[in-house]
């Protein structure tokens, strides 16, 4: 499955909309952690945690195809709020027909995470964040890690995320079943 | 205390239009003496923007000076040591070394002769830097930390001195886009690339752990004009219509002139790791705008190929036959899926079927995807600092608009009513009526 297909199935699962695109980009990042093909370039440290820019372009090119109807929300941080238009639901609803396995572990990870913060970006930046220091290195992935050593480590990515804040995204990638720390 | 010379950067002294004068240190001044990097004096830095603005015939030489003195200035505002700064001004005059003629159009050429390679040209900058006996003995010791430097993709939480040397170079603030932006304008007599160079030197800084360059609350409306002129310049200059045909007809004419014709030896474009690239380096220092016309132009093998060259030489270019948008399309959503997931070789398929289809050769016709990016920022791409937080400017820009422009054209000959039979056919094609896609109409 693409990036297109991700998206649209990602967005399905929670009643056709999702607001903030840092939501849509983390919660792909947890995808491609479980999925095993799922045809995305690898996500890369950011300022804000994992992105992916092939993620970034394709939403931007579902919007233009009116795939997705893209609404800012008021405020002084802007914020975008995306819908499945009648065009991308009927999009959503064959690709789920096509990849019905993968879909399933899709709005499974789609409803974890609603479950646990509402699909707030923040809760789910923490987790991304955590789940890429931990992964990066031998001693992460063996779990050898405390929440100070994610912190401290964090703070060479210039990302802010202090102990309670890996707690929080650690309660999360144990939900789903990705990760944990010592 | 700096181990350098006071004067160690100031051994010569350049006329720029736009800085007035660029220093140079003695060992940039045997870099740009090189036979390698003279070649970038005739290569142009907009390709084939001369077809629409006759002015646009700068190299790619001045720019690579001109980024040398906006690194300078950078490195300065972040306090860098000489021995740092050292390395980003050489590693910036030289990211260009490896661009072939008509930089990026050729680029694509390699890249389908040495398929997986993201950035072809970088690589080719990495490998002249490596392998060429000249610049070799111009940079000494330095060669290998450019080399590096030059790969970009920096750990910043394991090496975040580099990775804020590489912001520097390559980012989306960067030396490379605050000289082209303003060159550009200034050589094509347009203004939409004008923004405050100054001020966004004044108020750069960097992220908490310094591996990151972000700007002061008091540059946020520089930048936003830079960003802004970036945009302006894609939508009138990079991406005007005249431009993209004449760029294309080009490709259309080496990829003949490479596969079909013979007229250049394939082989020699190949990277070749484990045998050295002396074959591939020799080859290509001998390719430049010029020198790639007439090869093909002169050879008793090229006929086609030639006709394309000359044919841009004449200006005689491919006309539009259609123009549109994603919006112009129809409610038909395999045509809109295909559309919008379909990779350039299969623009190609398309505009070959239906040349067939009209008896024209395949050159005659064009299937372009054109894209420019009207947000201004990607997410997180440049930050600043309001109070004691640092910010994404996407989040806060009050001009910043939200997706991309995305355009189509079908090029033809210049008979109307050929490619009126064209527009009709990509009609059929697409599922949709001539009249909302022609551009005839």
């Amino acid at each position: 499955m693409d990036v297109y297909d991700v998206i649209a199935l990602t967005i399905h699962a929670n009643n056709s909309e999702i607001s903030n695109r840092t939501t849509i980009q983390k919660l792909i990042y947890f995808h491609t952690q479980k999925l095993t093909n799922i045809d995305i370039t690898p996500y890369r440290h950011h300022f804000y945690g994992p992105f992916n820019r092939e993620v970034a372009s394709a939403i931007e090119e579902m919007t233009a195809f009116s795939y997705l109807n893209e609404k800012t929300l008021p405020g002084y941080y802007e914020a975008y709020s995306y819908t499945l238009t009648d065009a991308g639901k009927k999009y959503a609803e064959k690709t789920k027909e096509k990849f019905s396995d993968e879909y399933n572990i899709i709005s499974k990870t789609v409803k974890i995470c609603k479950e646990y913060c509402e699909l707030k970006s923040t809760p789910l930046s923490y987790a991304a964040k955590t789940h890429y220091i931990l992964t990066s290195t031998e001693e992460g992935r063996q779990g050898k890690y405390k929440a100070e050593d994610v912190k401290e480590i964090g703070k060479n990515f210039d990302w802010k995320i202090s102990e309670s804040d890996v707690q929080i995204g650690v309660k999360l990638l144990e939900k789903l079943e990705l990760v944990a720390v010592s | 205390m700096s181990q350098y010379p006071k004067n160690y950067f100031r051994e010569k002294a350049i006329r720029d239009p736009l800085y007035g004068f660029i220093d140079l240190s003695q060992k940039e001044t045997q870099v740009i003496d090189s036979e390698i990097f003279r070649r970038l004096q005739f290569i142009k830095q907009l390709s084939h923007a001369y077809v629409v603005y006759p002015t646009a015939v700068h190299t790619r030489f001045e720019h690579s000076l001109g980024t040398v003195y906006v690194a300078n200035k950078m490195a300065e505002e972040l306090e860098l040591s000489d021995s740092d700064k050292e390395i980003v001004r050489l590693s910036t005059l030289l990211h260009d070394v490896g661009h072939g003629p008509f930089s990026h159009l050729f680029e694509q050429i390699i890249g389908k002769i040495n398929p997986n390679q993201l950035e072809p040209h970088e690589k080719i900058s990495r490998i002249m830097i490596n392998e060429d006996p000249e610049l070799d003995s111009c940079l000494g010791s330095k060669k290998n930390q450019i080399i590096e430097l030059l790969k970009k993709e920096f750990d910043p939480m394991i090496e975040p001195t580099k990775s804020l040397h590489s912001d520097i170079i390559s980012s989306g603030l960067d030396a490379d886009k605050l000289d082209y932006l303003r060159r550009d304008s200034y050589h094509i007599g347009v203004a939409y690339g004008q923004f405050d160079l100054d001020r966004i030197l004044h108020t750069l800084s960097t992220t908490t752990k310094g591996s990151k360059i972000i700007i002061d609350s008091k540059g946020k409306d520089a930048v936003e004009n830079y960003r802004l002129g970036r945009y302006l310049m894609h939508a009138q200059v990079y991406e005007h219509h005249a431009r993209l045909v004449a760029d294309n007809m080009f490709l259309k004419a080496l990829d003949i002139a490479i596969n079909q014709e013979n007229v250049l030896d394939k082989d020699l474009l190949k990277f070749n790791p484990a045998k050295g690239n002396s074959e591939f380096l020799k080859f290509y220092k001998s390719l430049d705008d010029y020198s790639i016309y007439q090869k093909i132009i002169d050879s008793d093998k090229s006929k086609i190929s030639k006709d394309i060259l000359i044919n841009i030489k004449k200006r005689k270019l491919l006309k539009r036959s259609c123009e549109f948008t994603p919006n112009d399309l129809g409610e038909n959503e395999d045509v809109n899926m295909e559309l919008m997931k379909m990779k350039p070789e299969k623009f190609e398929a398309i505009s070959n079927e239906i040349a067939d289809s009209l008896n024209l050769q395949h050159h005659e016709m064009i299937f372009h995807k054109s894209q420019i990016k009207i947000k201004l920022y990607s997410k997180g791409e440049i930050l600043f600092r309001h109070k004691d937080k640092i910010l994404d400017l996407e989040g806060v820009s009050p001009i910043s608009a939200k997706d991309s422009v995305i355009k189509y054209y079908v090029f033809g000959p210049s008979d109307k009513s050929i490619r009126e039979k064209i527009a009709k056919k990509i009609a059929d094609r697409l599922g949709v009526e001539s009249n909302k896609i022609s551009y005839l109409f």
